[in-house]
Formats: structure tokens, sequence, C-alpha cells
């Protein structure tokens, strides 16, 4: 029955996905119409044969389109867009295990001061005067798994991790890290604007290569995270409740943690400090789906995928291109604030 | 069954329980009384393994609670906590449904040992009916009931409740602990923490009484609830006559003035 209700609404949701994929892929300052996107993403369908003992990748929908649009639409536009789902997809994860894990309806994917590490990382390596292949994203990964280890190190006694502390020792690192980035920034000189530009997350300059780095930690933990929706059920009841029902309510919890820390910092590394998915999109797919994490953390992530591809597609259909954090704010905050006036919310 | 043996728990360096011993055997009920702060609560999280005794042993069945790891625990322990706002909106169902988290793995789908076992504890705890209803919708007799269902989808030799009547009215009351007397009858072992000495009397095989952590009488309701011995621990003046219909100690405080 959970089973069913969860195929369901993945089914829907999926199908929506799609629909806002192929509607990005047709915005932009080039006009491309939808039929022409459309071809463009079917050419790349490719089907494995084996034909005359040797494996051969067919393309079975060849289109007659232009070299222009093709490279528009699959190599500027599209790994963007897929790349903005995907860290909408981990940001929206990480946003409903913290939720459920900490009880707290305003815990988001920043909580426990992983973003805060990954950018101290990526700032201090913007600011710092070598260049390394693939230094960006490496740092801010680093530095967030470090800050999460940190954190559960620091709040860990005797084998346990209260959840009160692991929140306040979290405050603690992220004030820390705060002013470590603010201090960097006095001394950025040159690359300040880069810098900020990172700060308010952007999806800005994707790449195929950097929608791959992504794409593997993300779905694996992922799937992890999945294995672990009934101990987040279990959990959002107490932890002596959780104890009483079987559950090894500290193996659990170190479980839960480093997978949605790891989707954090995977989801920041790529893409700066996008705000708002992780907080908002649990909230609303609560509203919509119940509290049974069994369905709600998938659904969460796929509407966490359409959220950001929808906010992205707005950040750069206008004039000037805006940081998409901005954008998820802006539009964000009144949608949940429509939501929250619109329904009768009890709870969590 | 349950062997207590010089159970020692200290919590943020306060000694709670002192050298703690007792026994239940399968088949039996029984009540834990005593003041606010006595320990009551402690003990059983201590059954139960979420708290550490500091020394001393609980077994259940024969095993060591701390050799025992979380789910083969889950399903041989259930335990109904003290009240908790359960501010979260799960359908009874769901919440049920949680007590069979230990006999489950962690992929697939409910085989027909939980669907039975669920609905066997929906039934005995008169709650299926309220299946599909959300248990903030619930009054806390309902609630009450619900969460012994959880516990007796886990299908647990021991059952421990912690005051499982408190807020409750008299009719709810009875019925809770009459629910309680027929889960103890198919050889299941039960500890209630409870406040209420008149039912403690009158549903209990045993009762034990516990002051400042240690264990001050026990054994059968009529010979350790005396009139003495609780005007000792809780330092009031009580009258304990017997129960004019059932014959079971009844306990009356009596005003310092009368």
């Amino acid at each position: 029955m959970v089973l069913h209700r969860t195929l369901r609404w993945s089914a829907g949701l999926g199908v929506v996905l799609l629909g806002v994929i192929v509607g990005s892929a047709t915005i932009g300052p080039a006009d491309i119409g939808v039929f022409e996107t459309i071809a463009v993403l079917l050419e790349m369908v490719v089907v494995p044969t084996y034909a005359a003992g040797s494996l051969e990748w067919i393309h079975p929908f060849a289109a007659d389109v232009s070299t222009t649009t093709r490279t528009i639409v699959g190599s500027i536009r599209l790994p963007r867009i897929l790349l903005g789902a995907v860290v909408g997809f981990a940001l929206a994860t990480a946003g409903t295990v913290f939720q459920g894990f900490f009880r707290n309806p305003l815990a988001d994917p920043s909580i426990i001061g992983i973003s805060a590490g990954a950018a101290t990382g990526a700032v201090g390596y913007i600011v710092a005067p070598v260049t390394v292949p693939y230094g960006l994203p490496a740092a801010a990964f680093v530095g967030g798994l470090f800050t999460g280890g940190l954190v559960y190190v620091i709040a860990t006694e005797g084998g346990r991790t209260p959840v009160a502390t692991l929140l306040l020792a979290g405050i603690a690192v992220q004030t820390f890290f705060g002013a470590v980035i603010s201090y960097l920034l006095l001394n950025a000189g040159r690359s300040l604007e880069r810098v900020v530009y990172w700060l308010m997350g952007h999806l800005h300059a994707s790449t195929w290569w950097r929608l791959s780095i992504a794409v593997p930690p993300v779905l694996v933990v992922f799937a992890l995270l999945l294995a672990h929706t009934r101990d987040l059920n279990l959990l959002m009841m107490g932890e002596e409740h959780a104890h009483a029902l079987g559950l090894d309510v500290e193996r659990s919890k170190r479980n839960l943690l480093a997978g949605a820390s790891i989707v954090t910092a995977a989801g920041v590394a790529v893409s700066g400090v996008i705000g708002f998915v992780g907080l908002v999109v649990p909230h609303i797919m609560r509203l919509l789906v119940g509290p049974d994490h069994r369905v709600l953390l998938p659904t969460s992530a796929l509407a966490g995928a359409i959220f950001l591809v929808a906010t992205d597609t707005v950040a750069r259909a206008g004039a000037a291109e805006l940081p998409v954090g901005i954008v998820t704010a802006a539009l964000g905050a009144p949608f949940f604030l429509y939501l929250l006036i619109s329904r009768e919310v009890h709870s969590v | 069954m349950i062997e207590v043996n010089d159970l020692v728990v200290e919590l943020g360096g306060q000694q709670i329980l002192k050298t703690v011993s007792l026994s239940v055997a399968t088949g039996t009920v029984l009540g834990l009384v005593g003041p606010n702060g006595a320990g009551k609560t402690t003990l059983l999280r201590t059954i139960d393994g979420f708290l550490d005794p500091t020394a001393g042993t609980v077994r259940v069945d024969g095993d060591r609670v701390e050799t025992l790891d979380a789910s083969d625990l889950g399903q041989r322990v259930g335990v109904v906590p003290q009240e908790s706002t359960i501010g979260f909106d799960f359908d009874v169902e769901t919440l049920v449904e949680m007590g069979r988290y230990p006999h489950r793995g962690r992929f697939g789908t409910p085989t027909e040992a939980d669907r039975r076992a669920i609905e066997t504890a929906l039934k005995r705890t008169d709650t299926t009916g309220l299946r599909d209803r959300s248990i903030t919708t619930l009054s806390g007799g309902q609630r009450r009931r619900v969460l012994i269902a959880r516990a007796l989808a886990q299908d647990p030799a021991v059952l421990l409740l912690d005051e499982p009547t408190a807020s409750l009215d008299i009719n709810h009351q009875t019925a809770i602990l009459s629910l309680v007397r027929s889960i103890a009858a198919d050889d299941r072992t039960v500890i209630l923490a409870m406040h209420d000495l008149d039912l403690a009397a009158r549903f209990c095989d045993r009762v034990a009484l516990l002051e400042n952590g240690t264990i001050r009488a026990r054994g059968r309701p009529q010979d350790v609830l005396t009139a003495d011995r609780l005007k000792a621990v809780f330092g009031v003046d009580v009258a304990v006559e017997p129960h004019p219909a059932t014959g079971h100690p009844s306990v009356t405080p009596q005003p310092e003035d009368g």
C-alpha cells in the first residue's frame, strides 16, 4: 500500500520533472522551438546493439537540426538543467533527512555546518594563489564532509550522540566557519566577485563533467538513505520510542547523518550554497503526502529536482542572469507562505 | 521471565537506582509503585536496555539484555512509554505497523505474519475502527490503546508500561488495565509503573514499592501496601481496608487534621 502510494507519486513527479526539463531546454537567448528541442534530446538517446560480433551504439532518433542548435541545447542548456535537477534532488533529500532526524521544522541541509564547511573549502580554494584541476568542487566537498565529521565527533560522548548537542555543536562550528569566510572575503582582492557569486549559489557554467562527478555519490547515497526511511519514522517519535521498537538508535543516527552530509556536500560542491530548496521542499511535500518518510523522501527528492530546474530557468531567462539562490528564496518563500495559509498546518 | 540483580543506575553523576533486585515470572503482572522520583521510570528504561546499568544485570528469559542486539531486544521487550505529545500525524495503522520493525528486514513489503500481527494487535486493543485516523485526532484513552497495540505488534515476551492510566478517566483506566491483564494471561510478563495504589492492588499479581532508588517491599499487594509502610514512604496518613466488593486492599489518604 505504502509502496503503491510511493510509486504513484514518484511516477507523477517523474513525468512533471521530464516536462520541466524539456520546457526549460527551450528557454534561453537563442530562440529554439519545442519540437527542435525535443528532436535534439531524442537524438541523444543511444541504444547498445550487438551486430556483426561487436557492440555498437546506435542513435535511433537521428534528427535534422543545425549544429548550433545541437550545441546550445546539448552542451550548454542540458548539462545545466540536469545539474540543477541533481542538486535540487540532493538538497531536498538532505533537508528531509535532517528535518526528520532533528524533529525540527527549521532544519535544512546547512543545519550542522556542512554548507559552511564546504563554503570555507571553496572560498579558501578560490582565494588561494594555486589552481589545480577540479580543485574547487573537491575543496568544497572535502570541507563539507570534514565539518560533518568534526561536528559528529564533538557531539559524541561514550558512544551516544544527543541530537540537541549535535545541533548546538553544528551552530557553533557554522558560526566559526562564518568568521573564517568573512576574513577570507576581506582578503579576497580580485577574487571577491567570484567568491560572492559562488556563495550565492549558481548553476552557471555547468558542464557534463561537473554533472558526472555529482551524480554517482548522490544516487548511491540516496539509495542507502531510502533503506533508512523506516528508521526515520521511528526516530521522529523520539529516541526512547525508537529504541523500544527495536531500532539501533545510535547506529541509525550515524548512518543518516553520514548520508545526509555526503549528499549535501556533493550538491554544494558543484553549485555553491543554494538556500531554501532543502528547507521548503520537504515541507511542501509533507503537506501533500504526509509524514511517512517511505513516501516523503523519494517524493521530496523529485520535487526538489523540479523546483530547482524551474527556478534556475527563471534565473537565466531574464536579460541579466541571476544567481539561482536568489530566485529560490524569492519564489519559494511566498509559495511556502501561501501553502501555510491555505492549508491547516498542525505540526512538522 | 525477568530477573533483575543488584541493579545500580547512575544518571548525570546521581545514583537513581541503588542495588535493585526483583524477578517477575511469566504470565504475571508486577506493579511498580512509589513516590515521584523513586526510580520507577529509570528501572523500566534499564530493563528495556535504553539505559545502561552502572552495575548489576537484567535478564530476559535468561539472556542478559546488554548482550542482545537492538532488533532481538525489540522482538522480546515491548514498551509503552509515558504519555508523550505525539505531534506528527501518522495514521493509526502506520503507527502499529512500526511495531513490526524488529521482525522485518530493511527492504521488502510486510509478510503475511506481519499483517496478521498488526490485525491481532488492532483487534485486541479495540482500535481496528481507528486504523485510518490520524493519531493527532484521537483522545487520550484511544492514543494509549494505539501505543499498546504498537507494542503488541512486536509480539514481545515482556511488556513494560509506564503509567498507562495517567490522565485517563476511571472507565478508560479499568479498560486499559483489564487489557493488560489479558495480555499477561497469554504467557507474557508485564511490568507497570503506576501511581494509583488502589488500581495497582486490584490489577497486579505482585507489587514492588520503590523509594529513593531501592525496593522497600515487594510481594502480594495486601502484604506490601500496609498503612504503616505507606505512611513511611509517602509521608501521608492512609487507611488501608479490604475493598467491600473485591477484597483487594483499598487505600484512602487521611486528611492531616482529620
